[in-house]
């Protein structure tokens, strides 16, 4: 499914784990700066959107698919993101405006990037990543 | 006086159902009046119960490095009332745990009925040593592991405890379409010496009794002849600690109504932010 296809369902599920409206979230809407979500949001909002679109959303995959092929020296340094892990994020949160990637960002912030769209990106790449794993599977069986 | 609710373990290993007991006993604190005016063991802490077992299994597998605090549930059915003399057979199902989370459902039952459910409860895990010295949970735990942990029993001094249920004690406003009250939590609570001894913080599921009382006030006070009894506790989310002194203020509004069922909702907060939600059921 597309991004624009799992939107409706990823915005009521975030309305409904934040408490807000479903008025107040749009596609652009960022999770804490906007939506006041708090760490506990986040594991009940993976939770949510694994049960209702059946995926699996391995701890931590937001960061990893960010990090890309950068290791973790590359990544982060003492915990603040070198500028390089700063172009990967960049790159990777496409959605979430440039002002929001200050220097020095910690590595601890950057949920402070996720935006509604990077859910619907989230939920739509795993959804492929299940469908690639059950035709192997298939293929296996045969 | 401890909060701990699991008397034996009789099966930890987290890929299978964990297995324990928990027996109400005529000296167990937490003995609560109902609707009828019987002595039950609060609905609440059967709740607990089952979360402490999944937990003292969790802990065991980090080493008690980690353990798992209140975080999330989906969903507890409360299907009978547990008496003094009777015992609760608690299990526990882990369905996923890591460095960050366990998730987990589980059950409890009553000479082989079950009593009361949780399903989609999500706990974080947090170092250990921020809550209890390491020695001591694993006393705790090997204690429960040979069958020798004592009984619950009311301490001589019990009715020194006036502060042992926490609640509502102050209504700031009371009206059909919102309630308005505040929880001080109290440091000198006797539950708070265990939980935890490094970091004292309201149990939540205390603070779910205390709700569940307001929402039966309200029940009385505005529906006429009221026989709703609580069925179910929804969407359940603690996103902060409530420490001692703390005042929780709490609002309850009205989701939903129909002849034979009412939904509330309630919002706590401390100083302005969120520190707990969650819905209640309430059926004939």
């Amino acid at each position: 499914m597309s991004v624009e296809a799992v939107y409706p369902k990823v915005r009521h599920i975030i309305s409904d784990v934040l408490m807000v409206d479903e008025e107040e979230v749009s596609i652009e809407s960022r999770l804490i700066g906007d939506l006041g979500a708090e760490s506990i949001d986040f594991l009940d909002l993976v939770f949510q959107l694994e049960r209702e679109f059946k995926i699996k959303i391995p701890r931590g995959q937001l960061e990893k698919d960010a990090r890309g092929s950068l290791s973790d020296d590359e990544f982060e340094k003492g915990g603040v993101v070198t500028d390089q892990g700063l172009s990967a994020l960049k790159q990777y949160f496409s959605e979430t405006a440039d002002e929001h990637f200050k220097a020095n960002l910690k590595v601890n912030e950057i949920p402070t990037l996720f935006t509604v769209q990077t859910f619907c990106k989230l939920v739509t790449k795993q959804q492929q990543a299940g469908d690639v794993e059950q035709g192997t599977n298939s293929e296996a069986v045969a | 006086m401890t909060f701990l609710f699991v008397d034996a373990l009789t099966q930890t290993a987290i890929d299978k159902p964990i297995v324990g007991v928990k027996r109400i006993t005529e000296g167990e604190p937490f003995l609560i009046e109902n609707a009828a005016g019987e002595r039950v063991f609060m609905p609440a802490l059967v709740g607990e119960a089952i979360g402490q077992l999944g937990a003292w299994a969790v802990m065991a597998s980090t080493d008690f490095c980690k353990r798992p605090v209140a975080g999330v549930v989906a969903n507890v059915a409360m299907l009978a009332d547990v008496y003094p003399g009777q015992v609760l057979q608690l299990e526990t199902h882990i369905d996923g745990v890591d460095n960050e989370a366990v998730e987990y459902h589980g059950r409890a039952m009553v000479e082989g009925q079950t009593i009361f459910t949780v399903d989609g409860a999500i706990g974080p895990m947090l170092r250990m040593t921020t809550f209890i010295d390491k020695v001591e949970v694993m006393t705790q735990y090997q204690a429960l592991i040979n069958g020798s942990r004592p009984l619950s029993r009311c301490p001589s001094d019990m009715g020194a405890y006036t502060n042992l249920v926490p609640s509502f004690d102050k209504l700031l406003s009371f009206q059909k379409d919102l309630v308005v009250a505040e929880l001080l939590v109290d440091e000198h609570a006797p539950y708070l010496n265990d939980h935890f001894p490094n970091k004292p913080v309201l149990p939540l599921t205390l603070l779910l009794n205390a709700k569940l009382d307001l929402a039966m006030n309200y029940l009385n006070e505005f529906v006429a002849h009221n026989v709703f009894k609580p069925a179910m506790l929804r969407k359940i989310k603690m996103s902060q600690f409530v420490v001692p002194n703390d005042c929780l203020t709490t609002t309850l509004k009205v989701k939903s109504q129909t002849a034979d069922e009412i939904v509330f909702v309630f919002k706590s907060e401390v100083e302005s932010k969120r520190v707990c939600v969650c819905e209640m059921v309430f059926r004939r």
